[in-house]
């Protein structure tokens, strides 16, 4: 890897992105990549279709860069958001009937994951471990469900016997918390 | 909606757990006000902190990625929600 290219900021890459620098495609594939399948696949379930999503938020980052607005956040937030959005656009969708009633199927067998077990990177896992734990289990599991699990806000509701708007208040205030108890640890935003 | 009740609603827009016409309100609504514009980029952000598991990227795909980057451009499905 390009050392200097390493040490280039997001927004740089981006500039690079804009003049058709493939180099600096690579450098955000290589920084951001993983995280991107990895939710892509925590949601599709699927490493084919994780794959595919991988590919498809890299081209649209290749084909239009100024879609990114360094003002509304980071690039790896903002790659992730496209991944989740089209991941919980593609389990949704009838052609992946198929996927959605796997994933209902293993919703139902579901007791074990957490976010808890997830592994962090490394800098990040202790701070990340230790929000979490700020959050009760009435926050964090509509949390997980609607993020990793791909469920709208009503399904949650459904699944966990609670009423909607009760459900839309603790993701919000979940979501609060978290960001609370991050910057406190000088976590966010991610860069 | 009100005001109140719109900004109930982007922590779960944030997360992409809106649809239907409650996901067009808010989308309609964030046009015209940075103040919410700007919880859902930081909810996104933790959402992103979350996400940030350790996993690479798997062996071959930049591969196959780069493949893909000289090839004729294939229109992607448009896709004009908020923030992407």
């Amino acid at each position: 890897m390009n050392e200097t290219l390493s040490r280039r900021a997001d927004t740089d890459l981006i500039d690079g992105i804009t003049q058709r620098d493939e180099p600096s495609l690579a450098e955000v594939y290589r920084r951001h990549g993983g995280p991107v399948y990895g939710l892509a696949l925590r949601i599709l379930r699927n490493p084919d279709l994780a794959e595919e999503i991988v590919q498809e938020v890299l081209l649209r980052l290749w084909r239009e860069p100024h879609k990114f607005d360094a003002g509304r956040g980071s690039l790896r937030s903002f790659l992730l958001a496209h991944a989740h959005g089209r991941s919980v656009d593609l389990i949704r969708s009838e052609s992946s009937r198929r996927t959605r009633e796997e994933r209902d199927a293993r919703l139902s067998a579901e007791t074990g994951w957490s976010l808890e077990e997830e592994v962090w990177e490394m800098a990040l896992a202790d701070h990340v471990r230790t929000a979490l734990q700020e959050l009760e289990e009435i926050e964090r599991r509509p949390i997980e469900l609607a993020y990793f699990g791909g469920f709208t806000y009503r399904q949650v509701a459904r699944l966990l016997d609670t009423p909607e708007g009760t459900i839309k208040s603790r993701i919000r205030t979940g979501l609060k918390r978290l960001n609370g108890a991050l910057t406190r640890y000088g976590l966010a935003p991610v860069s | 909606m009100t005001h109140p009740e719109i900004q109930e609603s982007l922590g779960v827009y944030a997360l992409d757990a809106v649809e239907g016409e409650e996901r067009r309100i808010v989308e309609h609504h964030l046009a015209t006000c940075p103040e919410c514009r700007f919880e859902v980029v930081e909810h996104r952000e933790v959402a992103a902190r979350l996400a940030s598991v350790t996993s690479a990227g798997p062996v071959g795909l930049w591969t196959a990625l780069q493949r893909r980057l000289t090839a004729p451009c294939i229109l992607l499905e448009d896709d004009d929600r908020e923030g992407r």
